[in-house]
């Protein structure tokens, strides 16, 4: 465009006389406050926060609720005998079905004395820093539907995930990394409607980290040497500042100019997060890494304590994909490895946030989509089907009591008999932590 | 399209495997990305992901329906324009167009003109004329091959317009 005749930005800030000052007042208005410049910079909370940022650990496929937390001896008791539930698969009615004793033994850990199954017993040692929420309910059978609940609270439609609404609600501490990533190895059922932003801004969408050597897309310098690139991006600068100066007061090219700014301080601190070499031995041992690991559930809680720590405000770590999960119609066994998997490795994750004095500013969540059910059609079979009606999850530090357990199912594990906690409930807790109103965050879309 | 690498065809099929292979289910989900240099509206949707360059770049959400475009200016899109292997081949395609002229000063008006629909000032001439100069001296102290350095600066050079607001925003 030449310098010589108003650009179309111009001519209407310019000419429109009142109309036109009236909207750079409101504009410079909302410029003096930081977040209409920048969506991440950190906001104030609706109020008081107890928790600063939040880990949380999914588990792909469905974990069964009775051989982890919820102890049912009653189950155990009547192992083999008919039932007839009213509710199968979402599908009401009268159907019989043989109950299914758990397939591992419980025993009380800590001081709480809250029961564990014997597939976690890294996780039973910390009990006492947990809140073992029993009463969990969700509203759809299938994987992806459940999966979309659990991360937006919607099964039908796309909506932001959890962590986008906390980026959109709270900003970020550390502009140099991003406000919510996903740490995945594999894609879980919803894809990456999982950690999407939906109809948020972009920016605050899940960052897509896959455990392995290079984690966060470009985030490697490309150009030969490092005053190479800097050449490149003070010309950039001073290109833009020169197109900016004419174009007086233009947020989003001075946001533009400041993403570089950011992009050049992500290049040296991202690689530092995922560089785990100045960690001492000890700490690896209490993830079960070994020097030079760059995949595992260790890895990834271990990164997450190394984010916590930086400033990013909302880290979503996933086991496993959507094949060889928790899913397990046909036999119980396949949840051993998954939990050797991840017990270690979140137990550690809060003793290290303990030790570090971090658990109290950072919430650690544990779920899944939906639990397993308590009977099957066949007696005595091996496996157990979806079941959404009721399942178990945790909460660790972020001003959550510690050493309890908040509600309950029945005698079977099969439905919530008191202080049912429905997903939309879990996401409230979650928002209320971080000092947001669930009922105050919203987002206009359209009008 | 400036570097001259964009393929204005029409788009054509996308390399689906033939149907008899299907073998998808919700637990082995069809997520497959095909790259493409012909215009991104041929690109393939896929429902249950996101072309990760119409994530970075605020592409339409394709589950739901999307009147305004959101706007986002991100550290992790800036990093694209720095450090994505597709801006060093476009750059690199393009700087090897401009030197298919003989001086600096008509590479540079071949270079704005081509990139941003104008000719360069005097003082960007002179800021070009300078920047490849520095370049070119600073490549020498690294392990790039020396016949390469004149490509390299002009790449560079290329990246600083791609990369520049006046590029990116139409007024």
């Amino acid at each position: 465009m030449s310098p010589f005749f108003p650009s179309r930005r111009q001519m209407l800030r310019q000419s429109a006389g009142g109309l036109g000052s009236l909207a750079l007042a409101g504009m410079l208005g909302r410029q003096s406050h930081a977040a209409a410049e920048n969506p991440l910079a950190p906001h104030a909370t609706h109020l008081p926060a107890k928790a600063k940022s939040v880990i949380f650990l999914y588990m792909t496929g469905g974990v069964s609720h009775i051989e982890s937390f919820d102890h049912k001896p009653k189950l155990i008791a009547d192992h083999g005998k008919e039932v007839t539930i009213d509710n199968w698969q979402g599908k009401t009615g009268a159907f019989k079905r043989s109950l299914i004793g758990p397939h591992w033994g419980f025993a009380p850990g800590g001081k709480s004395g809250i029961q564990v199954s014997d597939l976690f017993p890294h996780t039973r040692s910390i009990v006492d820093d947990l809140c073992v929420i029993r009463s969990m309910e969700s509203d759809h059978t299938n994987h992806y539907e459940a999966t979309l609940e659990i991360h937006t609270g919607s099964f039908t439609f796309a909506r932001p995930s959890i962590g986008s609404w906390v980026s959109y609600g709270l900003g970020t501490e550390n502009q140099n990394l991003p406000s919510f990533v996903a740490i995945a190895p594999k894609s879980p059922y919803a894809g990456t409607q999982t950690w999407g932003s939906d109809f948020l801004p972009g920016c605050h969408q899940g960052t897509h980290i896959v455990p392995g050597p290079i984690p966060i897309a470009n985030m490697n310098r490309r150009a030969a040497a490092v005053d190479l690139q800097s050449l490149e991006l003070e010309q950039i600068a001073q290109v833009n500042r020169r197109h900016a100066e004419a174009r007086d007061l233009d947020a989003a090219l001075e946001a533009r100019i400041r993403s570089f700014e950011t992009a050049f301080g992500m290049q040296s601190e991202a690689p530092e997060v995922f560089d785990l070499s100045q960690e001492t031995a000890g700490t690896l041992a209490l993830y079960g890494l070994k020097p030079g690991q760059t995949t595992g559930f260790g890895w990834q809680c271990l990164v997450a304590r190394r984010m916590a720590e930086r400033g990013v405000r909302f880290i979503e770590l996933i086991d496993v994909g959507s094949s060889s999960n928790w899913d397990a119609h046909g036999d119980m066994k396949t949840h051993e490895p998954l939990a050797k998997n991840v017990d270690q490795a979140m137990a550690a994750l809060v003793t290290d946030l303990k030790q570090r004095g971090m658990l109290d500013e950072t919430l650690v969540v544990w779920t899944t989509e939906f639990g397993r059910t308590p009977y099957h059609t066949e007696a005595g079979h091996k496996g157990r089907e979806h079941h959404h009606q009721a399942f178990s999850s945790w909460m660790a530090g972020g001003g959550v009591k510690a050493g309890v357990s908040y509600g309950s199912t029945d005698d079977y594990g099969i439905a919530v008999a008191e202080n049912r906690m429905h997903v939309h409930d879990f996401h409230a807790t979650i928002l209320h932590l971080l000092g947001l109103d669930h009922e105050k965050l919203t987002y206009r879309l359209l009008a | 399209m400036v570097s001259g690498r964009l393929d204005s065809s029409p788009g054509e099929g996308h390399p689906f495997p033939a149907v008899n292979t299907w073998g998808y289910s919700q637990h082995n989900p069809f997520m497959a990305i095909y790259e493409s240099t012909k215009r991104s509206v041929y690109l393939m949707t896929p429902r249950l992901g996101r072309h990760p360059f119409l994530a970075l770049f605020d592409g339409a959400d394709a589950n739901a329906s999307t009147p305004d475009r959101a706007v986002t200016t991100v550290p992790t899109q800036a990093l694209f324009w720095m450090n994505a292997p597709l801006l060093h081949e476009e750059s690199q395609a393009f700087a090897g167009l401009l030197l298919g002229e003989s001086d600096t000063k008509a590479r540079t008006e071949l270079a704005y003109r081509t990139a941003l629909a104008r000719r360069p000032d005097d003082a960007e001439i002179a800021a070009c004329r300078s920047f490849v100069d520095r370049y070119r001296t600073g490549l020498k102290a690294t392990d790039t091959p020396a016949e390469q350095h004149e490509l390299l600066a002009w790449a560079a050079f290329a990246r600083t317009l791609f990369a520049s607001n006046e590029f990116l925003y139409i007024d």
